[in-house]
C-alpha cells in the first residue's frame, strides 16, 4: 500500500527586514492512504467469493462423479435393468434373459454403490478441508494478535507503523476469505477481531477454533474456550460445510430412497413369483442400509435360473416379469418414477452447480472492481511517480541554479571588485 | 480515476483468464459435438436428456420385443395354415364317404387316410419354434398333445389356457400365443357344445368304417365348426400381426422424433460451435496481444 510522505512548510528564518528567506520543506510524517470503507466492501465481497467458490468447486466434483449425461451413469444403468425384465416377458422360458436380468441388476447395483462410495468419499475429504481451514484460521488469527501487539507497542512511542497495519489489513482479507468476521477498531481501545459473535482476536489474545468429532462422524467447529459451537455464515469455510452437512447429505438421502424403494418395489413383486423348479421366489435385491449396500442377491448370480417370471412357475408364464417391467412407469417416489427421481437429482445438483458458478463469477468481478478502487487510492502508480521523480528532480536542479548563481555573485564580489590586499 | 500499474496488470490477466476459459469452454463443445457435459451446463436440458433418454432406451427394447413376437407368431400363423389345410382334406374326405358309390374296400382305404391326417394334425399341433411348443400355452416346455392309450380321445391335450401378454409399443400389450386349447376345442373351450378336433376325426372314422351316409354328414357338421373355429383363429393373428405392423411404424416414428429432440437438446449446432470456436479465438488473439503491447510500455521510456 502506498504510503505518501506529509510535507509541510518549514519554519522561514527570519530575514533582516522586510522578506522572509524559505528553508525549503521538512517531512513530518508518513501516512497511509486511507481506504477503510473500499476495505470493509472488499472484505464482503472476499467472504461471498469464499463461499461460491468452495460450492461451486465441490458440486462441479459431484457433477463429474454422475457422469451424466452418459451411457455410463445411472439413468442409462437403470433403463436397461428394465429392458431386461422386459425382454424376459416376451420371452420367460430363456435363460439367457434370465443372465441378461441379473448381470443388468448387477450394473445398477454397482451403479449406486460406486455412486454412493463416490459421494461419501468426497464427503469426507470436505471434512478435511475443513480442518485445514479451521488451522489456517488459527494461523491468521495468531498472525494478527502478534501484528497487534507490535502496532501497538510502536503507536506507543508516536510512530504509525504503516507497514504493520498493511501487513494486517492483508491478513484480515485473508480471514475474510475464510469466514465471515466482524473487525470493530475503535480508538483508544483494543481491536477485536470477531465471527459469529465471539471474540477471535482480541488485542494480543487469540481464542483458537478447535474442530471435534460430531455427529455423524463429521468435524463440528468449536470455541476452544467454552467449547461453544461457532456460529460460521460465510466465507470458504460456512461453503465447506453446507455442502458438506446440507448438500452432499441431502444428495445421499435421495439415492438412498432410490435404492430402498427400487429394491422394494422389485422384492415385493419377486417374492410373489414361483421358480422354474417349483420352488416359491425370494428377493431379487437384498439390501439394509439403502445406496451403499444393495446388491442382487448372490443366490441369483450364481443361479439367474432362480429368477421368477410368473406366479406358477410355468415356462411360457411372463405375467410377473412383465408386472416386475412396468414398474418403470409406475410413481413410486413422491408421485415419480424411480427413473424421473433420479433426473430430478441430477437436475438439483446441475442448477446448485450454475447457481454457485454464476455467483462466484458475479462475485469476483465484484472484488476486481473493488480492489481497482482500492488500488486506485492506496495503489503505486508508475506513471504518478516518474513524473514526481522528475518534478523532485528539477526543483533539485533549481536549487542548485541558486546556489550557482550565488557563486558566482560571490565570485565577481570577491575577485573582480578592487585589488587591495591582493 | 488513478490507474495504476497493479490494476493494468490485473485487468490483463483477468481478461486473458476470461477469454482462455471461454476458447476452452467452446473448443470442448466443437470436439465433442455436445452441447450438455455436464448438468450445469443446461439445467432444463438435462431434465429433457434424461427423460428422452430413458423413452428411447424404452422404445428401443420394446421394437426388440416386438421382433420376438412378430417371429413368433409368423411361425404360429403358417402352422394354422398347414392345420386349416389338413382339415380341409378330412372334409374333402368326409364328403367322399358320405356318397352311395363307397364300398367297405374303398371306406377302410379313407379311415385310413383319416388316421393319416390326425397324426398329421397332431404334429402340426406339437410345432415348436426355438424349442418352445407354441401351442402349448405357459406350458411351452411340453408337448401339446400326446396320444392317449385308451384312444378314447386319441390324444390329451398337456398345456393350458393361459396367453403370453407382451408389451410391444409402450402401453400396448399384445397377445403372442394361441393356445392349443382354444384351437383344437380341448375340453370345450371354444365351443363348449363340441368334441375336440381329434375326437371329431376319430368320430368320422368310426363312421366312416360303419355308419350310414346320414352319419357322415352329420360328422362334416362338425369338422366344419371345428375349420370354421380355426379359420377364426388364424384371422385373429393375422390381426395380431397387423397390429404388430401399425405399432412398429409408431415405435419407429415416435423414436425419431425423439432422437431429433434429443439431438436438439443435446447436440450442438456444429456451424454455431466453429463461428463460436473462432470468434473466441480471435477474441483470446486480441488479449494476447493487448497484453503484449500494454506490458512493455513505461514512462520511463520516454523521460530522458
Amino acid at each position: 500500500m502506498k504510503p505518501g510522505a506529509a510535507v509541510s512548510g518549514a519554519f522561514a528564518a527570519n530575514g533582516a527586514g522586510i522578506a522572509q528567506l524559505g528553508t525549503g520543506v521538512v517531512v513530518a510524517g508518513i501516512q497511509r492512504a486511507q481506504t477503510d470503507y473500499i476495505d470493509a466492501q472488499a472484505r464482503t465481497a472476499a467472504q461471498w467469493l469464499g463461499m461460491w467458490e468452495a460450492r461451486s468447486d465441490y458440486l462441479n466434483q459431484v457433477e463429474s462423479l454422475l457422469a451424466e449425461p452418459t451411457e455410463a451413469g445411472l439413468a442409462a444403468a437403470l433403463d436397461k435393468f428394465w429392458n431386461a425384465w422386459e425382454e424376459l416377458s416376451a420371452t420367460p422360458e430363456d435363460v439367457a434373459a434370465r443372465i441378461n436380468v441379473v448381470e443388468c441388476g448387477r450394473a445398477l447395483t454397482q451403479r449406486i454403490n460406486t455412486l454412493n462410495h463416490d459421494l461419501t468419499s468426497l464427503r469426507s475429504r470436505i471434512d478435511r478441508d475443513v480442518v485445514d481451514s479451521v488451522l489456517q484460521i488459527n494461523t491468521i488469527a495468531h498472525e494478527i494478535a502478534s501484528l497487534n501487539k507490535q502496532i501497538s507497542a510502536s503507536s506507543n512511542t508516536g510512530n504509525q507503523p504503516a507497514d504493520l497495519i498493511d501487513k494486517r489489513g492483508v491478513l484480515l482479507d485473508e480471514l475474510s476469505a475464510l469466514a465471515k468476521v466482524q473487525i470493530s477498531e475503535i480508538p483508544g481501545s483494543e481491536p477485536i477481531v470477531s465471527l459469529g459473535g465471539h471474540a477471535l482476536v482480541q488485542g494480543g489474545v487469540v481464542t483458537e477454533l478447535e474442530t471435534r468429532v460430531g455427529p455423524g462422524g463429521s468435524a463440528q467447529v468449536v470455541w476452544s474456550d467454552d467449547d461453544s459451537p461457532v456460529r460460521i455464515s460465510g466465507g470458504k469455510l460456512a461453503g465447506q460445510i453446507d455442502v458438506r452437512d446440507q448438500l452432499i447429505a441431502g444428495y445421499l438421502a435421495d439415492l438412498d430412497s432410490i435404492a430402498l424403494t427400487l429394491a422394494d418395489k422389485v422384492n415385493a413383486l419377486h417374492c410373489t413369483g414361483v421358480t422354474r423348479d417349483g420352488s416359491p421366489a425370494r428377493e431379487f435385491f437384498v439390501v439394509s442400509a439403502g445406496a451403499a449396500d444393495i446388491a442382487v442377491r448372490a443366490e441369483l448370480v450364481a443361479n439367474p435360473s432362480l429368477v421368477a417370471t410368473s406366479a406358477t412357475g410355468r415356462a411360457g408364464d411372463n405375467s410377473l416379469a412383465a408386472a416386475i417391467a412396468s414398474l418403470r412407469d409406475e410413481p413410486t417416489i413422491g408421485g415419480q418414477t424411480i427413473g424421473r427421481a433420479y433426473a430430478q437429482l441430477v437436475t438439483r445438483i446441475g442448477a446448485q452447480s450454475r447457481e454457485a458458478a454464476t455467483r462466484r463469477e458475479v462475485q469476483e468481478l465484484v472484488l476486481q472492481q473493488l480492489d481497482y478502487q482500492r488500488q486506485s487510492v492506496a495503489g503505486v502508480s508508475l506513471d504518478e511517480e516518474m513524473v514526481n521523480i522528475t518534478k523532485f528532480q528539477q526543483a533539485y536542479n533549481a536549487a542548485a541554479r541558486v546556489v550557482s548563481v550565488i557563486d558566482s555573485l560571490l565570485d565577481t564580489l570577491i575577485n573582480r571588485t578592487g585589488v587591495g590586499g591582493r | 480515476m488513478r490507474i495504476t500499474f497493479g490494476m493494468l496488470t490485473g485487468n490483463v490477466i483477468s481478461g486473458l483468464m476470461r477469454s482462455s476459459d471461454r476458447l476452452i469452454e467452446a473448443q470442448n463443445r466443437a470436439s465433442s459435438g455436445k452441447r450438455i457435459q455436464s448438468p450445469s451446463d443446461d439445467v432444463c436440458g438435462i431434465s429433457r436428456s434424461l427423460a428422452l433418454r430413458s423413452a428411447i432406451s424404452q422404445l428401443e427394447q420394446l421394437s426388440r420385443n416386438s421382433g420376438i413376437v412378430r417371429s413368433q407368431l409368423s411361425v404360429t400363423s403358417t402352422s394354422l395354415d398347414s392345420i386349416v389345410r389338413t382339415i380341409q382334406e378330412v372334409r374333402r374326405l368326409a364328403l367322399a364317404a358320405a356318397t352311395s358309390t363307397q364300398t367297405p374296400e374303398s371306406r377302410t382305404g379313407i379311415a385310413a387316410q383319416l388316421d393319416a391326417l390326425s397324426d398329421q394334425l397332431s404334429r402340426l399341433a406339437n410345432t415348436q419354434y426355438g424349442g418352445k411348443y407354441i401351442f402349448s400355452g405357459s406350458f411351452i416346455d411340453k408337448r401339446t398333445v400326446t396320444p392317449t392309450n385308451a384312444g378314447t380321445p386319441p390324444f390329451t391335450y398337456d398345456g393350458d389356457n393361459t396367453v403370453l401378454s407382451v408389451q410391444v409399443a409402450p402401453g400396448i400389450y399384445i397377445t403372442a400365443n394361441v393356445t392349443g386349447a382354444k384351437l383344437f376345442n380341448f375340453n370345450g373351450t371354444a365351443m363348449p357344445a363340441e368334441p375336440d378336433c381329434f375326437s371329431a376325426i376319430a368320430e368320422l372314422k368310426e363312421r366312416v368304417l360303419s355308419g350310414s351316409s346320414a352319419d357322415i354328414s352329420a360328422c362334416v357338421d362338425r369338422i366344419d365348426a371345428q375349420l370354421a373355429n380355426i379359420i377364426a383363429i388364424g384371422s385373429q393373428v393375422g390381426g395380431t400381426l397387423s397390429t404388430l405392423d401399425s405399432a412398429d411404424d409408431s415405435t419407429l416414428n415416435s423414436k425419431t422424433q425423439l432422437q431429433k429432440l434429443l439431438s436438439e437438446t443435446e447436440d450442438v449446432d456444429l456451424a454455431q460451435a466453429v463461428v463460436e470456436l473462432r470468434t473466441r479465438e480471435n477474441i483470446y488473439q486480441a488479449a494476447v496481444a493487448v497484453a503484449s503491447r500494454l506490458l512493455n510500455v513505461s514512462l520511463a521510456d520516454y523521460l530522458k
